[in-house]
């Protein structure tokens, strides 16, 4: 098949099953399974001819391993001119197969997981549109039509937070969500204006071919350009400052959370550097600025995740925490470790959302960490995969986490836009990281049981748990193919990296072999003793965690709080644009504008009203008003 | 007033006709605006149409154009046929009131 009939199809077969399951929810259907096998058959054709591209790539070597497609001119405005035309190059590629690839597994498990919910034709909608428009942020061939996609997804997200919208929590997190992203929209599209500006051109294979000069590049547009750029992807990427809406964000569909809010979406950020990193290169102080919110957000969001209670807020600030990773790892110049770590994180923290559903699922919608433990002997099947989950994340030697996150952190280490602080905040992320996911390990699967006498927990079916084994799986082995050398001593070549060559301009570490040695035995020897520390605290000494909140009274309730940061950008930024809403409206609208519109009004009311009294249906009156218009005629005739 | 104007002012020209016409004309309009009785505002309509028949007489003797007298012949007919509508239209409504005032007219609204 050629390439224009694959991406066509890959393309559109979502939008297609969007449009079967959105007229099927007019008709109030409430059947998961007819509208889930609709979805899910959608996003597998997608996933088929994902994997078919795919495949192609492999065929083509070096240079020539992309496959551009050009469908017809979308728009041209004087020198501005966007086509319809999709690129598959390595970057993409990987893309395309983790949305569809991941994608397809959210949406089988999704028949099990929807099965008792009133509306699953409109879930399945918003989920196929979502595929759609996610395949076309990473898929388009200029920074306009990956703006369309960043805008459809923004909405998608928006539409499966609030879908529960009843609830107004729920709906109110949705449209948190939906306004905190359109700042960082409103950023990107400065930043493609900038570029357009400055390179007259936004499309990336011809923005790609431009050489720019360090001078240029440090104090002129290029560092304006990508900061704004970096500025959208704060926003969709949830980073500092605009995480904020991404553990709302986990008021949607568990399964959601685990598609969009932690393997795809969030993820947009990253591949948009990414696929500009020859830009970002250029721009020192951007790659600085984004190496240090990388790092920072990294650091605060693991903390927070420490005390959260919320079996889904803790996944959600592990996400936070673990885009702040890659944010570190693409901000020193390691695309490649940045890109890697997005793909092993898509595997196990869509498995754990999704095995965090199932344990909700099996609780009947208990989300409280609190209220579970010991759930490992009734729930084997989601037990087992959520430890692979478990094991991958906080960077188990030959787990797919361990790969990634060393190497990230070998080159925040090494590389000449890193430095020794940012690789010891990594280093101290990793022990938080490891430290909240084994204590959410330890409340909701070991140690004795606190669920309520009256939930019978039970397994979740078979649909749900496939889904569980099969990303389980991806995650132990999905690191395999990014192997550094010098565990191997070079006999596996680190497939991954030599994927991304042609594509990705990646700044090289220096350093001996003994320090990268050196960084691997540290984090993982850190990892390890906070993990074992959260297990002897949680799961040991259960008592002794009762008394730390009364000894540590003031970081307990700083870090419990969040860091008040909601509060703060309530009282700073929130209240006062009410206020001034409120008074812009109260004083400039209703008495200025609403006041001279009425004017207006009133005066042509008013004449009208006395007009209307000539009117009375007298032929007498009438014919002397004519006569009156004859005389005035003959006046202005003659008197001129 | 000497001889030579009070000759000139006895001899008929074009300007006696046309202040005659000119008088009958707004005593027509008087009685259509003024009157209430639907026969006296025909008669009233029918002076008007009298008095620019004497014009268009008049101008056509002394402008030695026949056009005026033809056009004469149009506007009687169109009055005749406008007086008989009219009349019947009267007869009508007196038949009902007993009388022709034109307010009764009203009730000829649909």
């Amino acid at each position: 098949m050629s390439p224009e009939l694959l991406i066509a199809v890959l393309l559109l077969s979502p939008l297609v099953g969007f449009l079967i399951n959105g007229l099927l929810a007019k008709q109030n259907n409430k059947s998961a399974v007819r509208a889930g096998i609709i979805g899910t058959l959608a996003s597998g054709i997608s996933f088929l001819c994902a994997a078919i591209l795919f495949s192609t790539l492999l065929g083509l070597n070096g240079e020539e391993r992309h496959l551009h497609v050009f469908y017809f001119n979308w728009l041209e405005v004087g020198k501005f001119k966007a086509d319809m035309a999709f690129l598959v190059d390595p970057i993409s590629a990987v893309m395309i197969m983790i949305i569809t690839g991941v994608g397809s597994l959210i949406h089988l498990y999704s028949v099990g997981y929807m099965g008792h919910d009133p509306k699953p034709a409109k879930f399945f909608s918003y989920l196929n549109l979502f595929l759609f428009n996610m395949l076309v942020l990473v898929l388009g061939d200029n920074l306009l039509l990956m703006f369309v996609g960043w805008e459809g997804v923004g909405l998608c997200s928006y539409l499966l937070i609030g879908f529960w919208f009843e609830d107004p929590a729920k709906a109110a997190a949705g449209m948190k969500a939906f306004i905190t992203n359109r700042i960082g929209d409103a950023g990107f599209l400065l930043g493609l204006f900038m570029i357009f500006v400055t390179f007259g051109s936004v499309q990336f294979q011809e923005l790609a071919k431009m050489t720019f000069t360090p001078e240029v590049a440090n104090l002129g547009p290029i560092t304006l350009a990508t900061l704004f750029l970096f500025i959208g992807a704060t926003g969709k990427s949830a980073q500092i400052p605009l995480y904020i809406w991404l553990p709302d964000a986990m008021a949607g569909p568990t399964p959601v959370s685990a598609l969009i809010h932690a393997a795809t979406m969030v993820t947009a950020g990253i591949y948009m550097i990414v696929r500009l990193n020859f830009l970002f290169v250029a721009a020192p102080t951007t790659m600085g600025v984004i190496a240090v919110v990388g790092a920072a957000t990294a650091f605060f969001a693991a903390s927070i995740g420490l005390l959260q209670n919320d079996i889904k807020k803790i996944l959600a600030y592990s996400t936070v925490s673990q885009l702040g990773y890659m944010f570190l790892g693409v901000g020193v110049g390691a695309f490649g470790a940045g890109f890697f770590h997005l793909m092993t994180h898509a595997f196990f923290k869509a498995l754990m959302f999704l095995g965090a559903g199932s344990v909700i699922h099996g609780m009947h919608e208990e989300q409280d960490v609190r209220k579970m433990g010991g759930l490992a002997k009734k729930m084997p099947i989601t037990y087992f995969t959520f430890l692979c989950g478990w094991l991958a994340i906080i960077g188990t030697p030959l787990f797919s986490g361990f790969f990634s996150k060393d190497e990230i952190l070998w080159n925040a280490y090494s590389s000449p836009l890193g430095s020794h602080a940012l690789w010891v905040v990594g280093v101290l992320t990793a022990g938080m990281t490891a430290f909240y996911m084994t204590r959410l390990m330890a409340l909701t699967f070991w140690g004795e049981s606190r669920v309520a006498p009256t939930v019978k927990v039970h397994e979740s079916p078979l649909v749900m748990t496939i889904p569980l084994m099969a990303l389980a799986f991806l995650s132990v082995v999905g690191g395999w193919v990014g192997i550094p050398h010098i565990l191997t001593g070079g006999h596996i070549p680190n497939i991954f990296e030599g994927w991304l060559d042609s594509s990705v301009k990646t700044i090289e570490g220096a350093g001996s072999a003994g320090e990268e040695w050196m960084t691997m035995v540290v984090s993982v020897t850190v990892a390890g003793a906070s993990a074992y520390a959260a297990y002897f605290l949680y799961v040991k000494r259960p008592k002794l965690v009762s008394e730390l909140p009364k000894k540590f009274k003031m970081a307990y309730n700083l870090i419990y709080n969040k860091y008040f940061i909601d509060e703060i950008y309530q009282w700073t930024l929130v209240k006062p644009l009410i206020q001034l809403s409120r008074g812009l409206w109260a004083y400039l609208d209703v008495r200025v504008i609403d006041r001279t519109t009425y004017l207006v009004s009133d005066i042509v009311k008013g004449t009208g009203d006395n007009l209307k009294l000539m009117i009375n249906g007298n032929v007498q009156q009438y014919a002397l008003y004519i006569l009156f218009g004859v005389i005035a005629s003959l006046a202005f005739v003659f008197a001129r | 007033m000497s001889q030579d104007s009070l000759q000139a002012f006895l001899h008929v020209g074009i300007n006696h006709y046309l202040v005659l016409s000119g008088i009958l004309f707004s005593i027509g309009v008087l009685g259509v605006l003024t009157r209430k009785n639907a026969i006296v505002i025909l008669m009233s309509i029918e002076l008007m149409l009298n008095a620019v028949n004497l014009d268009f007489v008049a101008f056509s003797r002394y402008g030695n154009n026949i056009d005026g007298q033809a056009m004469v012949f149009f506007v009687m007919t169109i009055a005749a046929a406008e007086a008989s509508v009219g009349l019947a239209i009267a007869v009508a409504v007196f038949k009902r009131f007993k009388e022709v005032n034109i307010s009764k007219f009203e009730n000829l609204k649909g």
